[in-house]
Parts: structure tokens; sequence; C-alpha cells
């Protein structure tokens, strides 16, 4: 089993040590195999939008910078824990720039869910359990709650925790998430 | 008499390499038009130019020194494109209050027909504005924005149009008369059938998969399976 854990080098704090370190030990203790990527300034470009990944090359971005191995890990792995800062409300920009370009990893195709709304069609039938730890120094309770229903409102099989300060919070939080892969809808 | 003009900004942060077919960049063309008045002068500020030819410094001090910003953008991932997201945080962090009073207002457009899905973008606007000082009065978030240009003459168009028109007419009265924007959000689509969408969307990926030489079961294809 593999866990794969991105962080944003432009926000390795203390706070963020110790959390990667709570992660590492916690992972480690479930038998994961742990793969760490840290995403600095200037190494992605951002996704500009093209759908080459979907008419050109389908499955894998047309820029060739270090995207294919970090898509190639987050689609390979059980487990996916982004170790995100906050800002705004939403991701970092690193953050976004390999959030944005995991657009390969689905099809271009509109279905309509369950509740009506529309999404893409999933490109595999199971995606790695996916997890954002959210973190920041000042976070208010309305950039806490934005950065959770970014994430969770439109999307399923996702798992958000903000992080308060405590790790016993976070350790009780992350054993109630499914450490496997799954299947279905986006 | 130029001195006592408002500013007002626009962002356009479509990150399209081919500007010409971006819907936010054609809503900040149509955004200086709609603004034109003796009264305020109107500049616009294409992210994508401004980040890769390293001029961030300029559009910075233009954006410090707006009476309103107008952030024009698409949804990336049910929030904020990363070019754009990268050029706030940069700008908060080189800029983290605001000295004069200044509103910032946003034209948010997915591809999704439900033009709700913008909401929490909008909300993320709502917290630059909050973050960096400043008063966010709200904006317009569409859907269906794949037909904005194709179909801009068409009369199920219109209602965008008018949102668009009708936002900008605000954002203007409140520059010139030196009110604090008051938050109002809109949403609005084309009036066309979400069915019919579909199968134009999904069509369109299809042709678009042939003039590339592939076959369309090609889409499909897995390049990361196990």
């Amino acid at each position: 089993m593999q866990a794969y854990i991105i962080s944003d080098g432009e926000f390795l704090t203390q706070r963020h040590a110790e959390l990667k370190q709570l992660l590492v030990e916690f992972l480690s203790k479930h038998g994961f195999t742990i793969v760490q990527k840290t995403i600095e300034r200037g190494e992605l470009a951002f996704c500009r939008g093209c759908f080459d990944c979907w008419v050109k090359t389908p499955g894998e971005c047309i820029m060739k910078d270090s995207i294919a191995e970090i898509n190639h890990a987050c689609m390979t792995s059980d487990v996916v824990i982004y170790l995100c800062p906050v800002v705004f409300g939403q991701f970092s920009a690193n953050m976004k720039y390999a959030i944005d370009r995991w657009l390969p990893n689905m099809l271009p195709f509109f279905i309509t869910r369950k509740d009506g709304s529309t999404m893409h069609s999933p490109r595999y039938s199971d995606y790695a359990a996916q997890i954002f730890l959210g973190y920041g120094e000042h976070l208010s309770p309305d950039e806490a709650q934005l950065f959770i229903d970014i994430n969770q409102k439109h999307r399923s099989s996702v798992e958000v925790i903000i992080d308060h300060g405590s790790d016993a919070e976070i350790l009780s939080m992350l054993d109630g998430v499914t450490l496997k892969r799954a299947g279905g809808a986006l | 008499m130029s001195e006592n003009k408002k500013r007002v900004v626009l962002v356009s942060a479509s990150p399209k390499v081919d500007q010409d077919w971006a819907v936010s960049a054609f809503l900040a063309k149509h955004g200086e038009t709609i603004l034109e008045d003796e009264r305020i002068t109107v500049e616009s500020i294409m992210v994508r130019s401004t980040l890769l030819h390293h001029q961030t410094e300029q559009a910075f001090e233009s954006l410090q020194s707006a009476d309103a910003i107008v952030i024009i953008f698409p949804l990336y991932f049910f929030c904020m494109p990363a070019m754009l997201t990268r050029f706030l945080q940069d700008f908060a962090a080189k800029y983290p209050s605001c000295k004069n009073p200044s509103s910032v207002y946003a034209i948010v457009n997915c591809g999704f027909p439900e033009p709700e899905i913008n909401q929490e973008a909008m909300r993320v606007i709502e917290q630059f504005s909050i973050q960096t000082g400043r008063s966010c009065g709200g904006g317009v978030m569409i859907g269906g924005g794949g037909m904005v240009i194709a179909a801009k003459d068409a009369p199920f168009m219109r209602p965008i149009f008018e949102q668009i028109d009708g936002l900008l007419a605000r954002v203007k009265q409140n520059a010139i008369s030196d009110q604090q924007a008051e938050s109002r959000i809109a949403s609005v689509a084309p009036k066309f059938p979400k069915f019919l969408y579909f199968i134009g969307g999904n069509a369109g990926w299809k042709s678009m998969a042939r003039k590339n030489h592939l076959r369309p079961k090609e889409l499909y294809r897995k390049p990361y399976n196990l």
C-alpha cells in the first residue's frame, strides 16, 4: 500500500513539519509505504485550459514538467494527502497548480449526478482516497468552512480535515477515514 | 480633471493561450466599452501575459491604487484557476492592506450549465477582499460559459449580458459616487436546454479528437492504469 503526501514548498512552517511527521507516523503504523513530494514555486506550469489532455494525448498533460511524476503517483497510490496551506479559503498557489493539472485523470464528457448536478465522467474505475488537510496560522471559521465546501460540496470520495492545532483531533479524524481506493463518480 | 477621475481595473484571468477564444478576455473587452465614461479611467490587466512576462510589479501597483477591481475568471476545480491564485497570493503578500476605500467585484464563468457551482469561487473573492481590506460588491456567476463567445448574439444569451451590464453599471455608479459596494450576486445561464448542451459538448470533444487523428474511443485511454 502506498500513500503520497504533497506539500507546498512556500509554506514549510513549523506546523507543516509537525503535521507531516504526524501523517508519516500514522500512515507507517497502518502499513503504508510513504512517498513525499514538495512542490516548489515555478516547478509546474499553470493549466492553460487547452484540453489537449482530453483530445490530443488523452489522460496525460501535454506540458512536460514534473506533473507527469505527480499524476502518476496520484493515480497509482492508495491514499493521496494534500497537506495544503489555505489561502483566501482555497488552495495555495503551488498546490492549485497541481490540482488544476489533475484534469487528464477524468474524461471530458458531462454526466448528471444523482443530486442533479453536472460533473465529468471518471476516466478510471477507481481512484486513491483523497484527503485535503488544510492548515494556516490565522484561519477564520469562514475560511475553514469555505475550504471544506470547495472540496466536499462538489466531489465524491474526498475527505477534508482542518488543522486547529490539535494533533489528537487530526488523528481522531484520520481514524475515521477509509484509507483505500474507491470507485464511482468523481 | 484627470487626477479626480476614478480608477477601475479589470483583471482578465483566463489562462488560455488563444485569448481570442477566452471568455474572460472577451468579457474584459466588453467591460472596457460599457465602463467608458469621462469621470473614470479603465485599465485591463491580462494576468496570463503579466505573469509570463514578469510584469507583476506594475500590475500590483495598478491594483493597489484602484477604486474598483473587477476580477473575471473561469472556474477551475470549483475555485480560482492556479494562475489567478498565484497572482492574487503574491499581490496580497506585497500589499496586505488597502489605504483607500476600494471595492472588488467578480464575474465567474464555468463550463457546467449550473451557475451556482461558482458560488465557492465567489466566496474566495470575498475572502480576498476581506483580507486585503476591501469591500466585496459580489458579481455575476455564469453557467454554460462554453457558449458565451460562440453564441454571443443569440437571443438565449441575452440574460447573461443583461446581468453583466447591470453589474458594470453598478461598478461605475459606485466608483463615481464614492459609495461603498453592497454585495449582490446574480446567477445566470443561457436559456438553452441542458440536454442539447450536453449533446453538443460531448460531440465537440469527439470532433476535436478526430481533428487530432484520434478515434473517439481513444479518448478513453488509461495511461496510469495499474
